[in-house]
């Protein structure tokens, strides 16, 4: 009975795949449509059911049955697997596969190139391409299939992978017969990214214009969405079709993917991320995203570091990375998060079954790992019904292994793909490898090694386990053995001719010497070759040498092992600058809770349990706050492609792992305002932060903080000093005014047409048309609100004062003029203004617009009326801004604490953020500073700093801190030197010689965003 | 035609600008001997008299005394009281561009190495060097008196001259011309990319460094009918009348130089950059190797470095007994801060003595003008400056009287000249 249902069974499945072509052969029709069964195999039908002795059964194309106890119908071709194993053919996720290969535009960084010049009804910016299907543009390539084929995979999802918006890709098997066979979705999964590609269109020349173009695109689609617009754009138009498909997202590192995660958030789409492997970093972050991950798995080779020198000149970061990445699968598998891995990044593809190897050593389940190459690729393109398994009715993608796919001996011998077979050695051959002893009749107790691949084996002989071995010259034909060798110590060449039983893998023959003496010899298989050597001893030296350091926050030098707590404690008898009306207080108590000041005063009560800091000698004050930094930004700070870039943000780029932000904690700076660049006129959004160190970037933003903007002026924006932009408007001081006031007037135009909309009642607007949201005009109207405020970058007064007439006839107040090296020339006309300062302290002449700076300036200002802030827009001076207010000092004749507010309560004003920060005072947040000495004078050094109550620096941590970092070196450099020595692939080390991060205005990082 | 006229024009303009503050007029001779009393005495070789005096006439220095009060004032044509007040001998820059370019940012403004050749001994720095510079003014209100101005760049950068601080003329500036060579010492790991291959790049610069100082090591030993001037130019090196100032900053490149000059016959040389002379305090001392270091508010080179390693290594070269000074080597108008880089290793290790000698009697010293300059005793120049207060200091450093060889300088500049004269505008409004 069982039987019948069987056939019938069998009898529908070949009914519908019989004859599914249009193409006509140029030969007699072949309709073998044979079945083939696969016996006496280990068959993984998908990553949880394993059959010890199972049969497949397969036609078409298609599987029919797996099971243990499989009837096979007659007619069917047998082919018997005894001792070999099945696995459903792997699927790769991110896969160029079939596409042509792209090339990069023209384009320069002399002439800003300011739109799309293609001519077509397509979008404004070269990198924002839906409409571009993979599945038009693939192609078959036998050549590229086979290296996936012979490594076991049978289907992949490949896309031109091109651009910040991507259009469609294409999930595709491997068959190199037919390209509409091959394709099984032809529009899987849509695709996005942060990075440009090979637009040669300037926009966006930052990673933040990525971001923001990201956005503007979502937005323009939605508005696309009305009715009644005359208006065509064929790539938003095709941008919410493709909406429907998944979502992925490119990342090339973990800060990137927790970007594009929150992109997803905020216009509803949940992406699929494709990591880069580096996920460790952050698991508990990346956990809360809630998205599955592609991640590939091209690990680093060890760093060649037998040189002193070069090994000093790696930073550990670059160490622990490396260390750490085999670790990142099973670190992702711990924390529940759904992954799938990908060959991305492996240029030798031998390299990819290493390295899976290698993250299974490190603490993958074999399942988990079969899993991210089965099931999950196949879940997340909705194809987990058609291929990832061997499953009745499933594609019979499938491929036979000499062994489990985690031993290292492991050989694919065929793949099979969509009904094609691709046999890479002889099924026939059975696997010889393996320890055998080795008999003749002058010799016994020799160890025979035959190792190789099972089609070719080599083998070598040992007399005994230490001693060096023999190559042996072996050649095997159906089951003749034929071995040639040189021995030392024997009497020239020996010839070995013989028969070997493939079923027992017992060897025996004759044997001939030099002189023609003949003997008998024989083999007789021993063990596997893996089972060699491994004592329990070796295994837990194997065990230890795989050990990985943890994970610091953020994981490099001076990182943190644990996450911070917040402190309770007493600073007693201490100076304290309070940055208040009060002044100093001596000998005075501080005491702080929960993150805020509580208590100030001579006697405070010491209670129980809390830390107390004897302050005497000492000077406490609040931590200092730079108004202008250009610190911890990746993917560059400037987006210098058009005059006005108001809509990007350095909010949406902050790097929380950059050393920077420690150096200005050790010198006492607890906030900064994370600007854009001087390179346009209009420059980006800025980001407020505290500078806790190892916390991510959205714990780095100060909450609700108002919103700022970078305005610039002078030289910069009018690329004197040339070497790019050279085309763009404007290159006058007056030009400058012109786009300023053109970003003020379409901005206030903008606010009236919103005002117009909103106005209407609900009925009405369903006749409307919505206004488009535009980022860039709304950044300008919420300063026409007086909703976001501008730091403006300034130099000479005629710019100062234009800028001031032209707030004025907007309405508007500007926040703070920044640098302002001429400001004491205009400082009552600021003062009347209502505009701040931030400036600095004593620079001058390094350009023509510097000339007139004097470190009087500050000074001058504070006099008339104006809020003086001092500002680093340097790492070095940021880390030392104490010594800036120490300069005014000297050379302004004010008093000490008028000098230090400048760094403290003055930044925190032009901030806004003077009821948080910036003074000692009762419910303040606990951003303190404690010194050894006055923080005026040059020989005082911090010794604590705290953020929010937490302790991110203190002076005798950082001596334990760089012991560490030099153990840590230290141990991680020794593994490398293992690896390089027990012969394990190795690259040229990464050397850093100098540091690249002494940010200033305008610095203009060319990333190759591609 | 018309863009030549028009480029005038610009410069023209520009240099106005930058004349609008009026040039100091340099002292004339001391005429009248000085008796400066009751003043806190910073000798510069680390002593300090609470209540001293410094007499000094015709330019030197003619007494020294620890007693201020008791001294015997009579001879003196003028006695300055100078209760607690700090007096100290002028401050010395060394390996400096200031004077040889003005405004950074532009170039038309730049002579600190004629980067057309790479190798050039022969370039003079003293020939290019502005006296009327507006910074100079400035180093000089924080007590910078005098300095020695050098080339950057290239291999061999040319030679550098020891100058004072008022004159009219570079003629009248120098104090020790053509003091030295400096030597820019090829980077080991200079750069990103392949370490190797850049290895190589540093042992072929090696050997090409190698057959010009044997060329001319050769040439030296006899005199030539046909001269060669950038052989010429480096004669002094192997006779030890001029000094060779070597820029190299890792160990490897700091122990490959001290060798290289030892075989080579360099008589004098001098390590500056100099970034790792910290892990080999032994080696410098035992071949006797003065060391120039940087001004340290520089961060660290390498995420893993020590942070504070910079402002440490003077005291760790001090405690091991290796002769150094401490320069500004960032800009042309930081020379004013370099009191504070001191200060800056006063704060990590050094006394306030040390820190001091760290930019004077050491730096005379490596220049070897010691004899004329760097500390206050009798028979060296009168090349001194006053401060109300610690003048290492930044919020105490205040500059009230200053001599350079007996001559009263000027102590405005630029910007004090700028800020009185909006102070004008400022008298006029409600805010002053």
């Amino acid at each position: 009975m069982k039987k019948i249902i069987l056939y019938f069974f069998f009898l529908l499945i070949t009914s519908v795949v019989y004859g599914q072509s249009t193409y006509d052969d140029n030969k007699v029709h072949s309709n073998e449509n044979l079945v083939y069964a696969f016996i006496n195999a280990k068959i993984h039908v998908d990553y949880q059911i394993v059959l010890n002795n199972g049969t497949l059964l397969i036609k078409n194309g298609k599987v029919i049955k797996t099971g243990e106890e499989v009837v096979i119908p007659k007619g069917a071709v047998v082919l018997d697997l005894k001792g070999k194993y099945i696995y459903p053919s792997f699927i790769d996720l991110y896969s160029t596969y079939g596409m042509p290969k792209l090339k990069k535009g023209e384009s320069s960084r002399d002439n800003t190139v300011f739109s799309n010049p293609n001519g077509k009804a397509l979008g404004w910016n070269m990198a924002v391409k839906p409409e571009v299907d993979a599945i038009d543009l693939f192609e078959l390539n036998s050549d590229s299939a086979e290296k996936y084929l012979e490594n076991g995979f049978g289907v992949v999802l490949s896309g031109q992978r091109d651009g910040v918006v991507r259009g469609t890709n294409v999930l595709v098997d491997l068959n190199d017969k037919s390209a509409n066979k091959s394709v099984i979705i032809g529009k899987a999964s849509t695709e996005v990214s942060l990075y440009k590609g090979k637009s040669s269109q300037t926009y966006p020349s930052s990673k933040m214009g990525s971001i923001a173009l990201l956005r503007q695109t979502y937005l323009d689609a939605k508005w696309y969405n009305q009715k009644g617009l005359n208006y065509t754009d064929l790539s938003l138009e095709v941008f919410n079709k493709n909406r429907e498909y998944p979502k992925f997202a490119e990342a090339r590192g973990y800060l990137d993917l927790l970007r594009l995660d929150r992109i997803g958030d905020e216009f509803g789409d949940q992406y699929i991320l494709i990591g880069a492997g580096d996920e460790f970093n952050r698991i508990g972050e990346i956990k809360k995203t809630n998205a599955s991950i592609v991640v590939p798995i091209n690990f680093e080779d060890a760093f060649e570091v037998k040189d002193p020198m070069i090994a000093d000149m790696v930073d550990l970061g670059d160490l622990k990375a490396w260390e750490l990445a085999p670790y990142n699968l099973s670190m992702l598998d711990e924390a529940d998060i759904e992954f799938a891995i990908t060959t991305n990044g492996h240029k030798k593809m031998s390299k990819f079954w290493i390295h899976l190897r290698q993250a299974v050593k490190s603490g993958l389940s074999e399942q988990s790992a079969l899993k991210a190459l089965t099931y999950t690729p196949a879940k997340l393109v909705n194809a987990n019904e058609t291929i990832g398994a061997l499953r009745t009715g499933m594609q019979a993608n499938f491929f036979i292994s000499s062994t489990s796919i985690f031993d290292k001996e492991n050989q694919i011998i065929e793949n099979w793909v969509d009904g094609n077979r691709f046999q890479f050695s002889d099924i026939t051959i059975p696997d010889l490898r393996g320890i055998y002893d080795f008999k003749s009749d002058s010799k016994s107790n020799l160890r025979l090694v035959v190792s190789g691949s099972i089609g070719k084996v080599k083998a070598a002989v040992k007399p005994n386990k230490d001693s060096t071995s023999y190559t042996l010259n072996v050649t095997l034909r159906g089951n003749d053995i034929k071995i040639n060798y040189d021995a030392d110590d024997e009497q020239g060449l020996i010839k070995l001719v013989g028969t070997v039983d493939l079923e027992k893998r017992q060897w025996s023959g004759v044997g001939t010497k030099e002189d023609g003496s003949t003997f008998n010899w024989s083999a007789t298989y021993k063990k596997a070759l893996e089972e060699e050597d491994l004592s329990a001893e070796a295994l837990a030296k194997e065990k230890q040498k795989y050990k990985p350091g943890a994970v610091w926050f953020p994981n490099k030098s001076y990182g943190f092992k644990e996450i911070l707590k917040t402190e309770t404690v007493l600073i007693k008898n201490v100076t304290v600058w309070t940055c208040e009306e009060q002044g100093n207080l001596e000998k005075t108590s501080v005491k702080i809770k929960d993150g805020k000041i509580v208590a100030i005063g001579k006697d405070l009560k010491e209670d129980k349990g809390i830390k107390i800091i004897d302050g005497t000698g000492k000077h406490l004050t609040p931590g200092m706050i730079d108004e202008h930094s250009h610190i911890s930004a990746s993917g560059g700070f400037n987006e210098w492609a058009e005059s006005n870039s108001a809509e990007v943000r350095i909010g949406d780029v902050l790097d929380p792992d950059e050393i920077a932000i420690y150096y200005q904690l050790a010198g006492g700076t607890t906030a900064a305002q994370i600007l854009h660049g001087s390179a346009n006129c209009i420059g980006g959004q800025s980001g407020l932060i505290k500078l806790r160190w190892g916390s991510n970037a959205e714990e780095l933003k100060i909450k609700d903080a108002d919103g700022f903007i970078k305005f610039a002026l002078g030289e910069n924006v009018k690329k004197s000093s040339g070497g790019y932009a050279q085309n763009q408007f404007p290159r006058t001081r007056s030009g400058v005014e012109q786009v300023d006031k053109d970003a003020f007037t379409q901005g206030k135009e903008y606010l009236a047409a919103w005002e117009k909309y909103n106005a209407l009642s609900s009925k009405e607007k369903l006749n409307a048309i919505e206004p488009r949201r535009n980022l860039e005009l709304e950044a300008i109207g919420e300063i026409l609100e007086k909703k976001r405020f501008i730091t403006c970058h300034s130099y000479v007064q005629s710019e100062i004062n234009m800028l001031m007439h032209l707030a004025d006839s907007f309405g508007f107040t500007l926040n703070t003029f920044t640098h302002i090296l001429e400001g004491y020339k205009v400082a009552d006309k600021m003062q009347a203004h209502g505009a701040g300062a931030s400036t600095f302290s004593d620079w001058w002449a390094y350009k023509t617009e510097v000339m007139d700076a004097i470190p009087y300036n500050a000074k001058i200002m504070h006099k008339a009326g104006v809020v003086v802030a001092l500002n680093s827009d340097n790492d070095n001076e940021g880390s030392n801004l104490n010594l800036l207010a120490s300069k005014v000092y000297k050379y302004g004749g004010l008093t000490q604490v008028e000098a230090f507010n400048m760094v403290t309560i003055n930044p925190a004003k032009l901030l806004h953020l003077d009821h948080r920060m910036g003074s000692i005072k009762v419910g303040k947040d606990a951003d303190l500073v404690l010194w050894d000495g006055n923080p005026l004078s040059i020989y005082s050094t911090v010794l604590k700093t705290y953020i929010d109550g937490k302790c991110y620096y203190s002076k005798d941590e950082n001596g334990k801190k760089l012991n560490e970092i030099k153990k840590e070196r230290a141990r991680i450099i020794e593994k490398m030197i293992g690896e390089e020595e027990g012969g394990g692939s190795t690259k040229k080390a990464p050397v850093k010689k100098k540091r690249q991060t002494v940010h200033e205005c305008m610095d203009i990082e060319m990333h190759h965003l591609e | 035609m018309r863009k030549g006229l028009l480029l005038i024009l610009f410069a023209l303009a520009f240099l106005q600008g930058m004349a609008q503050a009026p040039m100091l007029v340099p002292a004339v001779d001391q005429t009248k001997s000085i008796l400066l009393i009751n003043g806190i005495v910073h000798i510069g070789n680390g002593t300090v008299y609470k209540s001293g005096a410094i007499g000094f006439d015709k330019g030197i220095i003619t007494l020294v005394s620890e007693q201020g009060a008791s001294v015997d004032q009579s001879g003196f044509d003028e006695v300055i009281d100078m209760a607690g007040q700090h007096v100290y001998p002028g401050l010395i820059e060394a390996q400096t561009i200031l004077g040889l370019e003005e405004v950074e940012g532009i170039g038309k403004t730049t002579n600190k190495g004629d980067y057309i050749i790479d190798h050039r001994p022969h370039y003079r720095a003293i020939t290019t060097y502005n006296t009327e510079s507006f910074f100079i003014p400035t180093a000089r209100a924080n007590g910078v008196l005098v300095m020695q101005i050098a080339p950057v760049g290239g291999l061999l950068s040319g030679s550098s001259s020891v100058v004072q601080l008022d004159a009219w003329n570079w003629d009248d500036a120098v104090i020790k011309m053509d003091d030295g060579l400096t030597l820019m010492w090829p980077s080991s790991y200079g750069g990103r990319g392949d370490p190797i291959k850049r290895r190589k790049g540093y042992d072929d610069k090696l050997s090409d460094l190698k057959n010009i100082f044997v060329n001319a090591k050769a040439y030296a030993e006899t005199d030539h009918r046909e001269k060669d001037i950038r052989l010429e130019a480096m004669k002094g090196l192997f006779d030890g009348s001029q000094t060779l100032f070597v820029k190299a900053s890792l160990l490897e490149e700091i122990k490959d130089a001290v060798n290289f000059c030892k075989a080579q016959g360099v008589v004098k040389m001098v390590l500056f950059g100099a970034r790792d002379s910290y892990m080999c305090t032994g080696f410098l001392k035992e071949n006797n190797i003065f060391v120039m270091l940087p001004s340290a508010i520089q961060l660290p080179n390498s995420e893993d470095d020590d942070i504070d390693m910079k402002f440490k290594t003077p005291s760790i070269l001090q405690e091991a007994g290796v002769k150094f000074c401490i320069h500004e080597d960032w800009s042309t108008y930081d020379v004013r801060n370099l009191p504070f880089w001191a200060g800056m290793a006063v704060g990590n290790g050094l006394t306030l003595e040390q820190g001091l000698t760290a930019i004077t009697l050491s730096v005379a010293e490596i220049l070897g003008v010691d004899d004329i300059l760097g500390s206050l005793v009798v028979g060296k120049h009168a090349t001194l400056f006053v401060s109300t207060g610690d003048a290492l200091d930044i919020k105490s450093n205040n500059v009230t009287l200053a001599y350079i060889q007996g001559r009263k300088i000027d102590l405005n500049d630029r910007h004090k000249a700028i800020a009185k004269q909006f102070k004008q505008k400022y008298l006029k409004t409600p805010q002053e």
